[in-house]
């Protein structure tokens, strides 16, 4: 191995990085590296121009290989591709991680607070927390839902909660994903890609481990088994292999060594919810639903759908099964509702809000309309359920046929939209080519909630590959990395 | 076991023997058709598609059996679902929806398998000849058969996966020993050494060139090579040893489910197991050769439609784009 005095001061894929006006995750708002970062700082320093982008492009085989892809739902095609992978980590400290940890736990235990309340005596309505037209008119609540309790009383078992950090390195809330959200898989997957092709950037570095997911899972799937039976039967439901996310299905399925099913294999009889065997029915207890609430069960909710499970709502209802996520926790993560978030964390848990989030300012509310109008070309207006980067208007890139497209789409439509001030999100040293150049990320964890919350330390960072964007999503070009907690 | 997981492993080792089959068939006639006259080429031709028994399909695609056309259809045609091309990627499919249920180690395998095939341009490969290309068809089955033997827990969905794999050897076994069977039914067509080749191009279709010459010593003759590939009992690629691999693997299935009795599916399989074990060579047997064939197939599918009635809940197959 080369003396260290050989090897230069600046790693030769970092000659020229200049971070954009915003915070970034290697340098701060500085010039020398976050002491987080300092390792990987070093390391890299042994790196020719090259050599990244050659096992970069090894690491794009190895997804493809084990098939690690996604299919685009605007692509007719159905063309599975990979997730652009980036080998530069994004680093967390670990002091930085517990706070997140604190305020993700406060977060979502109020979201399951608020949940309860809706579909029960609804007291936040009563005392004004949240205007009613909020619930009533939100495109995810479910009056089906409404008396059921669910085990310990948690809809939202599973919450992915997506973070920012502004340019004075603030993380901030940018949304809740509280009914399916997805992207865990490549959280573990790049961790083992990473350490598979890249072992030189971990040593010397106390890299907090993320391989537990599955097992946090499994154990939080158990603990809300309906009635506290201590060994449920558990599956995970998948909408099948066209489903973008199957991949993602299959492997959490795989790893937590219980049945994939498709709404084909499982029959409801007498209230109880069963698999098609080879041997004929067996009885289910739990099931980690990776299905939009439509299609879960054409009986109550799409009566048009062929598909689905006729009368797992009956089985739910019953008190013989549990589906995590409940359906309706979706009213939870309407971007309408986000807005009240802090509010609730407040009147139900009578805290604090650990956790920054975005200023929101809702069409639906007139001051707030004359305001947005008014400054459409400052602002980022969203469509209040779309995801996926979909539906949504960049005021200050937007042209002006854009621009009056929105504004009339706000008027004929107040609630199906919010509007924020535009946050430059942090930057993170990323591969173009063969040198690491500034690209905005962001960071989604996977916040677990049953008997305990728990969350692995970690998270899906993704990133806009291209240069000056701002939106991450895959759909959208965005690409991942593996994110760091180091300590 | 999922009845889904179960058809999906069944469907799993049929599709991915039928790739390995189409392909032998492809090898063994190329090899045949060169030996014969330029003038007959077509004719011969044809009769590979015959063996397939898609000649419609081919028809409606090809304006005639060149051997071009032929090879295209068999190994790469998007269109034709039985060419090595579709029963791969029908194989990855079924694999897709139960990954959560194979080893990593077969996924990978099987999805190289098909990005090896995908990527393949027929004119790249009718340079070389269909032969390099159909032997890394072979050698890519092989590996994989042996990943999923030595990866997978030993269970039910490995056994239905078997099941699949033997009842589809047994089927197309019967099939390309068909494809000469005209051979017999014309023996002036040609002169007598050209038949004796024919044969022994049919024994290394199978792998069994080297096996029928120390197992069953003597000339080869057209009876020796039926009768070897119908019913040799040691030879993994003949129908009795497909069918009785079947019949296990069904057996096994049964003891694994804690079920009474035969089952409609293990009998026919102990049925037709034990018609090939006491088969009388003797008389006309060679004349009647295709009819035997025949109802040998028909067999076959008795036994597929058993199994998809008794554990699949009466399911159709798998179809792409299903």
């Amino acid at each position: 191995m080369a003396g260290m005095s050989t090897l230069p001061a600046v790693p030769p894929v970092l000659e020229g990085y200049a971070a954009p006006a915003c915070f970034d995750e290697m340098f701060g708002a500085g010039q020398a590296p976050l002491p987080q970062a300092d390792a990987l700082y070093s390391a890299l320093r042994a790196f020719p121009a090259d050599e990244l982008q050659r096992r970069a492009t090894v690491a794009e085989r190895v997804f493809r290989d084990v098939g690690i892809t996604f299919t685009l739902t605007a692509d007719e095609e159905g063309v599975e591709r990979t997730i652009p992978f980036c080998p530069i980590p994004r680093i967390v400290s670990g002091a930085e991680w517990d706070a997140l940890e604190r305020g993700l736990f406060q977060r979502l235990r109020a979201l399951n607070a608020f949940l309860w309340d809706i579909y029960h005596e609804q007291y936040c309505l009563r005392d004004g927390v949240l205007p009613r037209w909020v619930v009533y008119t939100g495109r995810h609540f479910q009056r089906a839902m409404s008396g059921i309790d669910p085990a310990l009383g948690v809809y939202t078992h599973v919450g992915g909660i997506d973070l920012i950090r502004d340019a004075a390195g603030t993380y901030r809330v940018l949304e809740d994903n509280v009914r399916t959200p997805s992207g865990v898989s490549y959280m573990l997957q790049n961790r083992q890609v990473m350490t598979r092709l890249f072992p030189e950037l971990f040593r010397g570095v106390a890299i907090r481990s993320v391989d537990h997911y599955a097992d946090r899972l499994l154990a939080t799937l158990r603990s809300v088994a309906p009635r506290g039976q201590a060994d449920p039967a558990i599956a995970v439901l998948t909408p099948g292999v066209y489903n973008s996310a199957y991949f993602e299905h299959a492997y959490l399925a795989q790893q937590m060594g219980v049945p994939l099913v498709e709404p084909d294999d499982l029959l409801v009889r007498a209230d109880r919810c069963y698999m098609r065997t080879t041997r004929g029915m067996e009885p289910l207890d739990v099931i980690y639903r990776r299905i939009d609430d439509d299609y879960i069960d054409p009986l109550t909710f799409r009566p048009d759908s062929m598909l689905g499970v006729p009368g797992l709502m009956h089985a739910l209802r019953a008190g013989t099964l549990t589906l995590a996520n409940a359906p309706g926790a979706g009213i939870a993560d309407d971007k309408v509702t986000y807005r009240f978030v802090p509010d609730f964390i407040r009147y139900y848990l009578g805290e604090e809000p650990l956790l920054a989030s975005v200023e929101t300012f809702l069409p639906a509310i007139e001051d707030d309309r004359r305001f947005i109008l008014e400054n459409l070309g400052e602002l980022v207006v969203k469509a209040a359920n779309e995801s996926g980067g979909y539906g949504m208007l960049m005021g200050p890139f937007a042209t002006r046929a854009e621009l009056a497209d929105f504004r009339e789409k706000i008027v004929d439509n107040p609630r199906n939209y919010i509007a924020q001030p535009l946050i430059q999100l942090s930057t993170c040293p990323t591969l173009a080519g063969n040198r690491l150049e500034p690209r905005h990320v962001d960071l989604r964890p996977y916040v677990l909630m049953g008997a305990e919350q728990s969350l692995v330390p970690g998270g899906l960072t993704r990133v806009a590959l291209r240069a000056g964007s701002l939106v991450v999503n895959s759909s959208q070009g965005g690409g991942s990395k593996d994110t760091w907690v180091v300590d | 076991m999922l009845s889904r997981v179960a058809e999906a492993c069944y469907w799993v080792g049929r599709y991915v023997e039928r790739a390995e089959n189409v392909a032998r068939i492809l090898d063994v006639n190329y090899h045949g058709v060169m030996e014969n006259s330029a003038a007959e080429s077509q004719p011969a031709w044809w009769s590979v598609v015959a063996t397939t028994g898609d000649e419609e399909a081919f028809l409606a695609r090809y304006p005639d059996p060149t051997e071009f056309n032929v090879a295209d259809f068999l190994l790469l045609d998007r269109e034709n679902h039985n060419s090595v091309f579709s029963c791969l990627t029908a194989a990855r499919e079924s694999a897709r929806r139960i990954r959560d249920r194979i080893s990593s180690e077969t996924w990978e395998e099987l999805n190289r398998f098909y990005h090896v095939v995908s990527r393949q341009n027929i004119k790249v490969v009718m340079m070389d000849g269909p032969y390099a290309f159909c032997r890394t068809v072979k050698n890519a089955a092989h590996l994989l058969a042996g990943v999923i033997d030595n990866t997978m827990p030993h269970d039910e969905g490995w056994l239905f996966l078997r099941a699949g794999r033997y009842l589809e050897r047994a089927g197309m076994t019967a099939r390309i020993l068909d494809s000469q069977a005209a051979l017999l039914r014309r023996p002036e067509s040609g002169p007598v050494y050209a038949a004796t080749h024919r044969w022994i191009a049919v024994l290394k279709s199978a792998s069994a060139y080297e096996a029928q010459r120390k197992l069953s010593h003597g000339e080869i003759s057209p009876e020796a090579v039926v009768r070897f590939l119908l019913t040799r009992e040691e030879f993994p690629r003949s129908c009795l040893f497909s069918v009785a691999e079947v019949e296990g693997a069904l057996h096994a299935i049964r003891a694994t489910l804690g079920l009474q009795g035969p089952g409609r599916a293990l009998r026919e399989a102990g049925e037709l197991t034990a018609r090939l074990r006491y088969t009388d060579f003797d008389g006309t047997f060679m004349h009647e050769l295709h009819e035997y064939l025949d109802e040998l197939e028909a067999a076959c599918n008795r036994i597929g439609d058993a199994i998809t009635a008794e554990f699949f809940w009466g399911r159709m197959p798998l179809r792409r784009g299903a």
